[in-house]
């Protein structure tokens, strides 16, 4: 039998000995799956119970919870079973005296974490991405983010798994594992002021692993040093998992100048320890805006020039109303309004702003936006659109004299470098439209997206018209309504700088 | 030809030495019988010559293949069993032969249901539901059925009656002769290993210190019964050298295992020694007196050179 063959046939028989946990594993991702593609998962949820029916505005606890809980334990527990079905670290191994290449034996276990475990659990995510309408390379770099997690997760699964005998051990080895990593990351953060963990570690980890466990399977001793090494190595996987890098397909163009940027300072003074500031940026076009992100400031003053503690927080500067795509009249009368920020210096830096600051150079980058329309659905409760990663829902609809309320529900994968979504109501018919603000009394959530790795949030918002606003009191209005939403979609980039002055 | 080779094998658990320079030799279709106490190494050499562990130093070949870096088609030709061996407990034993065959180009199917109807191994039952007697006859089963040129055997009468391990003696023995398989095996039961074993060795604190064809030993061993004309056998046991072992004394008899080149060499030293000794009579010594008698030897701290194999 040829080092092939060898695999297949440690693999069939390994599916066979696990083939009841991966089959539970594979209905908890078949559930999740159907969960959103089904909607239910994203909520509100509605019981039925002696005093009425009550919604819960919350996604579904099963589904984007305790299922990818299940899925992911039990593909951990079915590999760490198959691995030590045949251990590389027992002198009485069953399948080391038998003829079968180390090598393929590994590769067998291996074999089916990726093609049992990881491609499902993969996969299944895939389907919920794609039936959200998430952008082909967003997808991707949501699953490159995931697969390195979930990989790493699974080597290490094969190490501790290898370095116990029984799944009671493995379990105990795991906690110990996590416990481990815990006080790694105390211990640097304590003793280095640690920021964060490399990302090349979560890169870098799954091949030590692979490189270590061939090794061992060929070597097949379990001496002090082995043991070490495997422990080292999987913790290094679990801190890898922490470090997974954010893969952006998506590119964002930078050029090399833009629009530039106006500060000016504003009240209450320059002795304050926070200095608010206003942003505007020169550029005539309406349908653009601008997202400032700050991440460095110099103070400049008679003491000198002093670099404070880098800061980042993002500014948008833009049209109030975003263009969406044909000729609308805003029931709103625009306000003359300014974008702020605010200028805090830390403690240690106060002084330096407090002893004759004259003037504040801010560095970062800004970010060109253009406004997109994610969907346009029927002003009606029940309305609901998934659309580029997004799904829209509307859960409620009131108006009267005063104000009018759209009640929103958004569930939102991560979308790195994207924007919430502005909402109006437009009745194109009319050429009419009123934006909507959030209202306080917004509840969201967040939770999972088939896998622990795939974070998904949920807001159920109660948007209203300003109070400035008289909505239309016509329900024939209402009727031929629409909601929409845009997003500002980032089309640019370039790095500037702007001073203002403070006295 | 020797089909298993080790030189100069060291092993150490930590800082307990195993194995201290063993060197083993195993000519083609022997049928060798390694002995020794407990704790004396028996079971990490064998698990060395299978590659299970790795010698701290030295090498061992099996059929010419350095074991520490055997193939799959090396392994192939070796059959191991070992008491303790850990089974694919979730397997039913028809499954386990099923993965088993394709391993092996040499699995000879009738040879295995022979086995199973001999064995009375159910097919359909689970080995983790086997008594330990049954697992170590599904063990040998699937050692046996791909007709092995080298046949490794840890304890393999662990748990087996008296009619099953009659038949595997039997089994065994047709092996090694008219298939030319050679077996290694190490043993508690000396009993047995007397009826199989044409070769044999003892191992002692990690340390070969005897390793022989069997014939050979046995000339070398000796029982001396001594019928002495007075009422003295106790007094003078008391006095015996230590290289005359189990020495037993009863009114006017003594009885001892002695080590010597030859019997007339034996007489010589008897006579030199009990010059008035009466009639002596010699007869070959068990392998159980030889076992006691080289422990003996070990409990004395005398130690004694093997003799060359």
């Amino acid at each position: 039998m040829n080092w092939i063959a060898q695999v297949g046939h440690v693999s069939a028989k390994d599916l066979r000995y696990a083939r009841w946990p991966l089959v539970v594993m594979l209905a908890a991702l078949a559930i999740s799956v159907r969960g959103f593609l089904a909607r239910s998962a994203f909520g509100p949820i509605v019981s039925h119970g002696s005093s009425g029916t009550t919604e819960t505005l919350s996604m579904s606890e099963l589904v984007v919870t305790w299922l990818p809980i299940v899925a992911v334990v039990l593909g951990v527990l079915a590999l760490a079973a198959l691995v030590q079905a045949d251990r590389w670290l027992q002198a009485d191994s069953f399948w080391t005296t038998r003829p079968l290449a180390p090598t393929a034996v590994f590769a067998a276990k291996l074999l089916l974490a990726l093609a049992v475990i990881l491609v499902p659990s993969l996969a299944a995510a895939l389907a919920v991405l794609e039936a959200l309408h998430v952008s082909t390379p967003t997808a991707w770099s949501i699953l490159a983010h995931a697969g390195i997690i979930q990989l790493s997760l699974l080597l290490a699964t094969i190490v501790a798994a290898a370095l116990t005998s029984d799944l009671k051990g493995f379990v105990t080895a795991a906690v110990t594992l996590l416990g481990g990593l815990l006080a790694v990351f105390v211990f640097l953060d304590s003793v280095f002021e640690f920021g964060s963990i490399p990302s090349g570690v979560a890169v870098v980890a799954p091949l030590v692993a692979v490189i270590l466990a061939t090794v061992l399977y060929r070597r097949r001793t379990n001496g002090r040093a082995e043991r070490a090494a495997g422990l080292t190595t999987a913790l290094l996987l679990l801190i890898g998992t922490t470090a997974a890098p954010t893969f952006q397909f998506t590119n964002v163009a930078t050029r090399a100048t833009g629009p530039r940027l106006s500060l000016r300072f504003g009240a209450p003074g320059p002795t304050s320890m926070i200095l608010p500031f206003m942003v505007s940026v020169r550029d005539t076009s309406p349908s653009t805006a601008f997202a400032f992100a700050r991440d460095q400031t110099e103070i400049s003053g008679s003491h000198g020039t002093q670099t404070l503690t880098p800061f980042h927080d993002t500014l948008m500067v833009g049209p109030q109303f975003p263009d969406i795509g044909r000729p609308i009249h805003w029931l709103i009368s625009p306000l003359n309004f300014a974008v702020m920020g605010q200028l805090s210096a830390a403690p240690a830096d106060a002084r330096i702003v407090e002893q004759g600051a004259t003037s504040a150079t801010l560095s970062g980058m800004v970010t060109v936006l253009r406004p997109h329309v994610l969907a346009t659905l029927p002003l009606r409760d029940g309305a609901s659109a998934e659309s580029d990663g997004r799904f829209i829902g509307i859960y409620g609809v009131s108006h009267d004299s005063a104000r009018l309320s759209v009640y929103v529900h958004t569930v939102n994968p991560p979308l790195a470098g994207r924007h919430m979504p502005q909402f109006m109501v437009a009745n194109f018919a009319r050429g009419e439209a009123i934006p909507l603000d959030e209202h306080p009394s917004s509840s969201s959530g967040g939770g999972w997206l088939v896998l622990p790795w795939i974070s998904v949030a949920s807001s159920f918002d109660q948007l209203a018209t300003a109070s400035r606003t008289v909505p239309p009191r016509d329900d024939d209005w209402y009727a031929g309504a629409s909601l929409v939403a845009v997003e500002w979609i980032p089309v640019a980039r370039y790095r500037t700088s702007a001073t203002m002055r403070l006295r | 030809m020797n089909v298993i080779e080790a030189n100069n094998v060291s092993y150490q658990y930590g800082r307990v030495v195993a194995l201290r320079h063993v060197d083993l030799a195993v000519p083609e279709g022997a049928l060798y019988a390694l002995l020794g106490p407990n704790g004396s190494g028996k079971t990490t050499l064998l698990q060395i010559l299978m590659g299970s562990r790795r010698a701290a130093n030295g090498r061992a070949a099996i059929l010419g293949a350095n074991v520490a870096h055997m193939s799959a088609r090396d392994r192939a030709r070796i059959g191991y069993v070992a008491e303790g061996q850990a089974l694919p407990e979730w397997m039913r034993l028809s499954q386990l032969e099923e993965y088993l065959a394709p391993l092996y180009e040499t699995w000879d199917r009738s040879l295995a249901l022979e086995l199973r109807d001999r064995f009375a191994l159910d097919p359909a039952r689970k080995i983790r539901t086997l008594s330990r007697g049954e697992r170590m006859k599904a063990a040998l089963l699937c050692a046996l059925a791909p007709r092995p040129e080298v046949l490794i055997m840890d304890e393999p009468f662990t748990g087996m009656d008296a009619l099953v391990k009659d038949d595997l003696v039997r089994g065994l023995l047709a092996s090694s002769g008219a298939e030319g398989c050679t077996i290694l095996l190490c043993s508690h039961d000396i009993g047995e290993l007397e009826l199989l074993a044409d070769w044999i060795g003892f191992l002692d604190r990690g340390t070969i210190r005897l390793s022989a064809p069997m014939d050979r030993v046995r000339e070398e061993f000796t029982r001396v019964e001594v019928a002495l004309p007075a009422d003295s056998a106790a007094t003078i046991a008391d006095g015996l050298p230590a290289e005359w072992m189990m020495v037993e004394s009863a009114g006017r008899r003594l009885s001892f295992v002695l080590r010597a080149e030859s019997r007339t060499a034996a007489e010589t030293m008897v006579r030199a020694r009990l010059g008035a000794a009466g009639q002596i009579e010699f007869r070959d010594a068990t392998l159980r007196e030889i076992f006691v008698a080289l422990g003996s030897e070990r409990e004395a701290q005398r130690p004694t050179e093997g003799v060359a194999a």
